[in-house]
């Protein structure tokens, strides 16, 4: 009992410290055990299913009706968003936004908390065999939905931005911040450089501005600005723009990992500098931007 | 032989958890298969073999857990080893008693692990939702436990 309990220690002792090798053969084994979980999931995915319909069945359908209408909506305003683009881009080139050519990856969300205590996490069908590496960026057409955390030969877990423990650089009202998650999948809760952002109000959007990520990515809205009576302190309270407890298919940001800083962090947070880097690859202020390519992989639908 | 049948009921186990019970959960909680195999493992094989394959169920978890690896382990062998400790004084003359003892080993065993979790470095884990979590993931166990119990005594025996 005292030999399996100190084995156990260790082992917790090692992974803590990142141990190499056990993290390899860690990785090693769930390589194995994907093919027969995807397996396994496929046969027992109708009864999970079934299980959802009838325990959600009310939520369902009012889920169906309210895209519905959302559907409806967006027929009606195409149009100007067509319009709105063309205008947009016309801007760019202009006045030399910086615009990063990136690739993207479609792939499909294979997996969730497998128990209890990992909540934040999902699995995607997309790893290292496909360029995926970590700390790229994962989004939606809603926005970002976190970043790669652990890579495997075919699969990949992705730390969802409500993860408490998430981090990331974001602007608003031209001030750069730092953006921790909350843990409630619905909000990002701004906690340093607030300085740096003199006037914040509800309803200013909000979007990546750090060296993990393509800059400009949606991440939400600010819903939320509480300041002390001094009105120097603030905390700013962001609802996030993509759907993160609800994913089927999602992308992979391909993003070239030179231009991550080597003094930044990655997800799991240390010190953090919210410098924006000068971008070398960023285009000239004449040129037309890249239009993002997109490679599908993986399953797929 | 007993070595092979207890790696088999951990492996099926574990890919039931992985597949079949993250989906079907109870108002949002999972039941935790390889903490029910790890208790059953101690109610009736003894503290001491119960700690062994309750220790190799926490690895097995712990694998394919985004956790530290090795704090299945540790809390599953504590677990094992305590019901192995108390089972002899127990009294099971009715059918139900070894689900009723199963669930509330398990809500027990899950209570430490969010502790363990806590002293590991993994923030949130004791709040104000364990209770619940814990009550359900009892309730789920004790459900499931005619399904595993059978099994486990295939693989190391009856209690005596």
């Amino acid at each position: 009992m005292l030999l399996l309990a100190l084995t156990a220690i260790t082992l917790l002792t090692l992974d803590g410290r990142n141990f190499g090798p056990l993290q390899t053969m860690q990785e090693g084994l769930r390589d194995v055990i994907a093919p027969i979980r995807s397996a396994a999931d496929d046969v027992v995915s109708p009864v999970g299913n079934a299980w959802n319909g009838l325990t959600d069945y009310d939520a369902v359908v009012a889920e169906n009706e309210a895209l519905r209408a959302e559907i409806e909506r967006l027929r009606g305003t195409s149009i100007q968003d067509e319009t709105a683009l063309a205008e947009l881009e016309a801007l760019r080139a202009e006045v030399g936004l910086v615009v990063e050519d990136y690739l993207v990856l479609l792939t499909e969300v294979v997996g969730g908390p497998i128990g209890n205590f990992e909540q934040f996490s999902i699995d995607i069908d997309a790893g290292s065999n496909d360029q995926v590496s970590q700390n790229m960026a994962v989004i939606t057409s809603g926005g970002l939905v976190g970043l790669v955390s652990r890579v495997g030969a075919e699969r990949s877990e992705v730390r969802l931005v409500s993860d408490p423990e998430f981090v990331i650089g974001v602007t608003f009202a031209d001030g750069v911040v730092v953006a921790r998650g909350t843990g409630d999948g619905e909000t990002l809760r701004v906690v340093e450089n607030l300085s740096q952002v003199p006037d914040v109000a509800v309803g200013d959007p909000v979007v990546t501005q750090s060296s993990l990520v393509p800059q400009g990515i949606a991440v939400g809205r600010v819903s939320a600005v509480e300041r002390d009576d001094d009105g120097v302190l603030q905390e700013v309270e962001i609802e996030l723009s993509a759907e993160v407890g609800h994913l089927q298919f999602v992308n992979v940001v391909l993003a070239d990992p030179a231009i991550i800083d080597e003094e930044r962090t990655d997800v799991l947070g240390n010190e953090f500098d919210t410098e924006v880097p000068a971008n070398s690859d960023a285009p000239d202020s004449d040129e037309v931007p890249a239009t993002p390519t997109t490679i599908t992989g993986g399953a797929g639908p | 032989m007993t070595r092979l049948r207890v790696a088999l009921v951990i492996f099926v186990a574990l890919i039931l958890q992985i597949s079949l019970f993250s989906q079907v959960r109870l108002s949002g909680v999972a039941p935790e298969l390889l903490l029910l195999v790890a208790v059953l493992a101690g109610f009736n094989a003894g503290p001491d073999r119960g700690a062994v394959i309750g220790f190799c169920a926490g690895l097995a978890y712990d694998i394919v857990l985004d956790t530290p690896l090795g704090l299945s382990a540790l809390t599953f062998c504590l677990v094992a080893h305590a019901v192995g400790s108390l089972e002899e004084s127990l009294i099971r003359e009715t059918w139900w008693f070894p689900m009723l003892a199963a669930g509330l080993a398990s809500a027990v065993g899950l209570v430490v692990f969010a502790c363990a979790g806590e002293v590991a470095g993994q923030p949130g884990w004791v709040s104000r939702d364990l209770p619940r979590v814990a009550m359900l993931v009892g309730f789920t166990n004790m459900l499931l436990t005619p399904l595993v119990r059978g099994p486990m005594r295939w693989s190391v025996g009856a209690a005596a």
